[in-house]
C-alpha cells in the first residue's frame, strides 16, 4: 500500500473492532448492511452496471472475511472498504474487453436489457424522448463532451486527451450538463415518469 | 449553483466525477457525509441521480443489502495466509531455542540453585557476583553456585526486583518468560505474567530480546514482552497534559519505533492533554488530529508520519 491519505472528520467506531471479525461473522454483517448501499452506489458510477457494481462490493466483503487474519488496516474500516471497492471497479474496468456503446441502444430503443414486460418498455419510451430533448438545451460543447462520457463511456482524461481541452475544463462542463438536465427534467412531466419507473422495479421486487 | 442545501466543498462538478465514476474514495466519502448531513442535501443528490439516471440504459437502482447479504452465504472458509505459517514457524523455533537454552543452563556441570518463594513470601537473594535481588511472592529462581566467567545466567519465573552488579565484560542475563533480557548494570523490576513479561527499568539500561526481537530499554521506560505475538515493545502509557505536539511526536516515535515528523512549524506548539493506555497508534493519531484540526499521512517506505495543517 502506497501513501493512504486519512482526513478524519467523525470517528466510525474505534479501529480496534476490525480484530473481531476473527471471531464474528455478526460484526460482518453489521458493517455490510452499514455500508452496502453507499458502495453499491459508489461502485456502480465507476462500472455503470447494477450486478456488476453488487459482485464488486460482495467481493471486497469476501475478501476482507478471508483475508481478515492477515489484513493490516491502517486507516479506518470505512477508508478500507471505500478504496477496496475502488480498486475492485478499476481492475475491473481494466479486464472489460469490449466497451459498450450505451448511446446506441439507448437511442435504438433497445433499452435496458431486463425491461422485457410493455409496462416498462412504454414508461422507458416516453421517458427517452424527454431526455433526448433536453438534451439538445445543453449547449454544443457541453452536449458533447457529456456524450462522450455518458455514452461511449470515456473518462475524463481521454475526453480531455481527444478534445485537447483540460480535465478541468471537461469537469467544469460535465458540472453545468448535470445541473441543466437536473433543472430542465424536474420543471418537465420526467418526475412522473421516473416515479411510475421506480414503482414499477419496486413492484417487481417485491413479487420476485 | 450547486445547494441552497449546507455545503461542505460539494459542487457540481464533484457530484459529476461522481456520477461519471471518477470519484476518488475519498470523495466519495465526502458526498456521503454530505448526503448524511442533512435530509435536504440527501433529497438534491437524489434528484441529481435520478436526472443522471434518465441518460442511462442501465439505471442505477436501489438494491435491498439484506438480500444481497443472504445471496452470498454461507461465507467461504477462510484462506489461511503464508504469514500465518511463518509465524507458527518462528514460534515453533523460538520455542526450541528456549529449550536449547534452559538445557544448556540446567545442564551445565556447575551446581544449580533453585528458590522458591510461597504466595505470601518475598525473599531477599545475594548472588554469586554480589548483585542483590528480591523475589517476590509464588516466584522462582534458579541460579548457578559460580557465574560462568564470559555471561551471568539465571532463570526466572514470577516477579523479581534487581539490583545487578555491573561487569561490562560479563554481562548478565535473565531467562524469563519467553525471552531473555541482558543487563548492562542497573537497576530493574521483572514481572512474568500469563500473557506478558514486563520489565520496568529503574536506572541504566538492559537489552530484551529473543531468537527474533531485540529491544534496548534504559531508566524510567517500561517494556513488555508479549507471549501472544512474541514482539517485545515498549509500553505505551502515555500521560500528556497540555503537552506540545512536539514533545508528544517524540515520545510516540519512540515508543512506535516511526519517524512522527511535523510539516509546519506553526502546528508544533500546538498543546495536547491526553492519556493514551496501550492504544494503537492510528488511535492515537486519530485523536489528535481531530482535537488540533490537522491532519496526518503516512509514508510507509519511508516509515514515517507528517502532520500537516488542515487543507
Amino acid at each position: 500500500m502506497c501513501i493512504v491519505y486519512l482526513r478524519v472528520k467523525h470517528f466510525y467506531g474505534t479501529l480496534e473492532p476490525l480484530n473481531d471479525l476473527k471471531t464474528d461473522s455478526a460484526l460482518l454483517e453489521q458493517y455490510f448492511l452499514e455500508y452496502f448501499e453507499v458502495l453499491h452506489s459508489y461502485a456502480y458510477t465507476i462500472l455503470k452496471d447494477n450486478d456488476e457494481a453488487k459482485d464488486a462490493v460482495q467481493a471486497v466483503f469476501i475478501q476482507l472475511w478471508q483475508k481478515r487474519e492477515s489484513l493490516q488496516i491502517r486507516q479506518s474500516v470505512r477508508a478500507y472498504l471505500y478504496t477496496a471497492t475502488h480498486n475492485h471497479c478499476l481492475n475491473h474496468i481494466k479486464s472489460r474487453k469490449i466497451r459498450r456503446k450505451h448511446y446506441d441502444r439507448f437511442a435504438s430503443g433497445m433499452s435496458s436489457t431486463s425491461t422485457t414486460d410493455i409496462e416498462q418498455q412504454i414508461v422507458f419510451t416516453d421517458m427517452k424522448k424527454e431526455v433526448l430533448e433536453a438534451m439538445k438545451a445543453l449547449p454544443d460543447r457541453c452536449r458533447e463532451i457529456f456524450f462522450k462520457s455518458r455514452f461511449e463511456e470515456k473518462s475524463y482524461s481521454e475526453i480531455a486527451a481527444e478534445l485537447q481541452i483540460s480535465v478541468k475544463t471537461v469537469e467544469a462542463q460535465m458540472g453545468k450538463a448535470l445541473r441543466t438536465l437536473r433543472t430542465i427534467l424536474s420543471e418537465r412531466t420526467f418526475s412522473w415518469l421516473i416515479i411510475s419507473a421506480q414503482l414499477i422495479s419496486v413492484l417487481k421486487n417485491l413479487f420476485h | 449553483m450547486a445547494q441552497k442545501a449546507e455545503n461542505m466543498n460539494v459542487t457540481d462538478e464533484l457530484l459529476s466525477r461522481y456520477f461519471s465514476g471518477e470519484a476518488s474514495p475519498e470523495e466519495a466519502m465526502t458526498i456521503d457525509d454530505w448526503r448524511d448531513r442533512n435530509e435536504a442535501n440527501n433529497k438534491e443528490f437524489n434528484a441529481l441521480r435520478t436526472a443522471w439516471n434518465a441518460t442511462s440504459t442501465h439505471p442505477y437502482v436501489i438494491q435491498d443489502a439484506r438480500a444481497v447479504w443472504q445471496q452470498m452465504q454461507p461465507l467461504p472458509q477462510r484462506s489461511r495466509p503464508r504469514r500465518i505459517r511463518i509465524a507458527t514457524w518462528t514460534a515453533a523455533a523460538a520455542v526450541l531455542t528456549g529449550i536449547v537454552i534452559s538445557l544448556a543452563i540446567l545442564l551445565r556441570p556447575v551446581r544449580q540453585y533453585t528458590v522458591t518463594t510461597a504466595a505470601n513470601e518475598t525473599r531477599q537473594l545475594k548472588l554469586p557476583d554480589s548483585s542483590h535481588l528480591t523475589l517476590l511472592a509464588s516466584s522462582t529462581l534458579t541460579y548457578p553456585e559460580t557465574f560462568a566467567t564470559a555471561e551471568r545466567h539465571i532463570a526466572l519465573q514470577g516477579r523479581a526486583g534487581f539490583d545487578i552488579h555491573s561487569i561490562p565484560e560479563q554481562p548478565f542475563i535473565i531467562t524469563v518468560g519467553g525471552l531473555q533480557i541482558k543487563v548492562l548494570g542497573t537497576a530493574f523490576n521483572v514481572a512474568e505474567e500469563d500473557t506478558a513479561t514486563i520489565v520496568k527499568v529503574l536506572t541504566g539500561k538492559v537489552l530484551m530480546y529473543t531468537s527474533s526481537d531485540t529491544l534496548p530499554v534504559a531508566g524510567g521506560q517500561t517494556a513488555i514482552y508479549s507471549k501472544h505475538d512474541q514482539h517485545i515493545r515498549y509500553d505505551r502509557v502515555f500521560h500528556f497534559e497540555n503537552e506540545e505536539l512536539s514533545v508528544v511526536c517524540k515520545a510516540l516515535s519512540a515508543a512506535y519505533q516511526t519517524n512522527i515528523i511535523i510539516d509546519h512549524p506553526a502546528i508544533a506548539s500546538l498543546k495536547i492533554s491526553s492519556n493514551f493506555d496501550n492504544k494503537s497508534l492510528d488511535y492515537i493519531l486519530e485523536v489528535i488530529t481531530t482535537t488540533l484540526n490537522i491532519q496526518y499521512t503516512r509514508k510507509p517506505e519511508k516509515n514515517e508520519i507528517h502532520f500537516t495543517e488542515e487543507n
